[in-house]
């Protein structure tokens, strides 16, 4: 539990600097952190699919399976504990997210 | 414990199914795919496949282009990515792909400059960091993707005419050309594509070169649905569908010879080729036939079709073959060097000597461009070849392309270049010649493995050593309206001959030929090829039979004066002459002769 917590602040203390990723013309809200961080615990095993996909495409299928396999299982793990830090952090500002895509398969319409 | 696996193996199942079901569901929402026919002068060319693929961070296009019809390549692949922030080309790379062969470009941005790479067979150019301030669009006329590039760039808000900075590669080994197109809104009409009538906006492209190019995009998906250059005759209409066409080869039979299907073994590799032994009694005077650079078979795109047909009317049995690697011949093209070709011509050679209708004695070699220093080659070491043909010289200088499309193009494309694109071309000789100074035979560039043992030998060899060496009566042929070898390079090879004491040459100039002496023909029927001149194949034809003699019997020599004929007598000893025995056939202005006979 005390790692837990250790990770989750490091995660809040990383959160709070970084947002480069966020739509400038939108006010995010703590509800959207909460979503956002619902649906990356849920879907944060589809960044190993979506990363051999991309790299199939942009590279070869090839190296999709050979690198996107390890580069997707990572981004996956680091979608995991950002969305658990979002739902234990959902009331503290700020709520600007953290991880390219904000959502993974769609784009939010706003 | 059992247990424990059949769960483990459930999950492991169903996280492979839910992998299939989430890679269709990506591909279903991110992949989009277009079809369209590219016509040439109303006759179905070639028919294109595109792909356009919405990354995280890139779109990237990819299209595979079936051309039945095209001289050498089958198929042609492109890539292009392009970042999504501010739509900025990232790599462009362009396969040519054929039986067993592909030729291949990379063009890379990196920083406010791009990278080049041209992999050819076993040749390469490479070119780092030419400078390439603007932001680029690729542009290539006659490929789809060029205007989905084009357009996605066109700023639709903005709105009328927009000059695009763009890049377009035409020689395989030279840089891509930078240049500036103008583009605008022309128009807004209905159109019918694929049965169907669409709203289209028609986008106006003004090339460099003032040809105008029509683009007729969707008006709201903004999908190119019709292309069309009137100058050219190109146009590419949408599809729903990929349509199959397929060409047939260009080839030709005559009742007064026969064509034979040949192999003959060089080391393990087998070749394979054609033999043309004209019918009645032999033994027949024979010559082999050596190609250009680039992935030739046996037809050589029609030249040597046309050659073989014309030789073996004249009673000269014709070997031809494919190049290693190519078409039916077995081996490797991409590692092939200079060195190879002349030992599988030897072997081609061989086999013709244990030929019974063939007359060990009466053996010539006839070589085309490249080929002509392939076939100097194997005159000057081997005494079984008895004459040797030069056709257009003996390499391509400064033109070490193997495209021979776009060789054709080259008088018009030569119009464009600048100082700028001189000092890209300047650059990626430096840059090449310093990758070969490694000495070594394979290198890494751009994370391609290339061959360079080919390039390091085609520098080191010197043309003029051979030439000199050369002692059997030699014909060369130049076309007037050559632009790939230089005028000065049939001096430079006459003047080896002289230096080597070879006083039975003769040189033939076809001032209203080029490079291949014929036409490009595009018949709708069959692929492009070539079709040499008539007077071309009846030259060499009264030249072997005049240089090809069955030897006499031994008889006393008599006095020198008696035996110069008059024609002996009235040739002079050098300068360019015309000589009767062609003059009633072609235009005399068409055909001037020189040499010592």
């Amino acid at each position: 539990m005390k790692r837990l917590s250790v990770l989750l602040i490091i995660l809040y203390v990383i959160a709070s600097s970084v947002s480069s990723y966020a739509d400038e013309d939108y006010e995010y809200t703590a509800h959207d952190k909460l979503a956002r961080g619902v649906f990356s615990m849920i879907t944060f095993l589809l960044e190993i699919p979506i990363t051999m996909y991309e790299i199939s495409v942009e590279e070869n299928p090839l190296m999709g399976i050979l690198y996107g396999f390890p580069l997707g299982f990572g981004k996956g793990a680091i979608r995991l504990a950002v969305g658990t830090a979002e739902v234990f952090t959902t009331a503290l500002p700020p709520f600007e997210p953290i991880l390219k895509p904000e959502y993974l398969l769609f784009e939010p319409v706003r | 414990m059992r247990r424990l696996y059949i769960i483990l193996v459930m999950a492991v199942c169903i996280s492979i199914i839910l992998f299939v079901v989430a890679f269709f569901y990506i591909d279903t929402h991110r992949h989009t795919t277009f079809f369209y026919n590219i016509y040439q002068n109303q006759n179905i060319f070639s028919t294109a496949r595109l792909d356009k693929y919405n990354t995280e961070d890139k779109i990237v296009y990819k299209s595979e282009t079936l051309t039945p019809f095209h001289s050498v390549y089958d198929k042609h692949r492109r890539n292009l990515s392009i970042n999504k922030k501010g739509l900025k080309v990232h790599s462009y790379n362009k396969k040519h792909l054929s039986e067993g062969v592909s030729m291949n470009i990379y063009i890379m941005r990196v920083d406010s400059s791009i990278n080049f790479l041209a992999v050819g067979h076993s040749n390469f150019a490479y070119a780092n960091r030419l400078p390439m301030n603007k932001d680029f669009v690729v542009f290539e006329k006659d490929a789809i993707i060029s205007y989905f590039n084009l357009v996605d760039k066109y700023d639709f808000k903005l709105g009328g005419l927009q000059s695009i900075h763009a890049l377009t590669h035409t020689y395989t080994f030279l840089p891509p050309h930078k240049s500036d197109l103008e583009v605008w809104i022309h128009d807004e009409e209905i159109i019918e594509i694929a049965g169907k009538k669409i709203k289209a906006v028609c986008l106006k492209i003004k090339l460099p070169d003032k040809n105008e190019i029509y683009v007729w995009i969707n008006r709201w998906t903004h999908i190119p649905l019709l292309v069309k250059e009137p100058r050219s005759g190109f146009k590419a209409v949408y599809q729903e569908t990929q349509k199959r066409i397929t060409a047939k080869r260009y080839t030709r039979e005559s009742d007064e010879y026969e064509n034979r299907e040949i192999a003959f073994k060089n080391k393990d590799i087998s070749l394979s080729g054609t033999i043309s032994v004209p019918k009645g009694e032999g033994p027949f005077k024979a010559v082999i036939l050596a190609w250009g650079p680039g992935p030739q078979d046996r037809e050589a795109l029609g030249m040597f079709t046309d050659i073989a047909d014309g030789l073996a009317r004249n009673d000269t049995a014709v070997l031809r073959f494919d190049k290693r690697g190519i078409a039916k011949s077995e081996g490797d093209f991409s590692r092939f060097t200079g060195e190879d070709l002349i030992s599988d011509l030897s072997c081609a050679l061989d086999f013709l000597l244990k030929q019974e209708e063939i007359d060990k004695d009466r053996i010539a070699i006839l070589g085309h461009s490249e080929g002509g220093y392939s076939a100097a080659h194997l005159a000057a070491i081997n005494p079984n070849i008895s004459a040797c043909i030069i056709m257009a010289g003996v390499e391509a200088v400064n033109l070490p392309d193997t495209d021979l499309e776009m060789m054709w193009d080259f008088d018009k494309s030569a119009t464009n270049w600048n100082e700028k694109y001189m000092n890209d071309i300047s650059d990626t000789a430096k840059d090449t010649a310093e990758i070969l100074k490694s000495g070594k035979d394979w290198a890494l560039l751009l994370h391609k493995r290339i061959f360079l043992k080919k390039c390091r030998l085609d520098i080191e060899k010197k043309s003029s050593d051979i030439i000199r060496k050369l002692g059997v009566p030699t014909l060369i042929l130049r076309g007037g309206k050559d632009t790939v070898t230089l005028p000065g390079h049939i001096e430079l090879l006459e003047e080896a001959l002289k230096d080597g004491g070879n006083d039975v040459y003769e040189i033939i100039y076809f001032n209203r030929l080029n490079h291949f002496f014929g036409e490009k023909v595009e018949d709708g029927t069959h692929r492009t090829h070539l079709s040499i001149d008539k007077n071309v194949i009846d030259t060499i034809a009264k030249w072997l039979n005049k240089n090809l003699i069955v030897a006499p019997e031994p008889a006393p020599e008599p006095p020198a004066e008696e035996t110069a004929s008059p024609e002996e007598e009235e040739t002079p000893e050098e300068g360019a002459i015309e000589l009767r025995e062609i003059e009633e056939d072609p235009p005399e202005e068409n055909i001037s002769r020189k040499g010592v006979l």
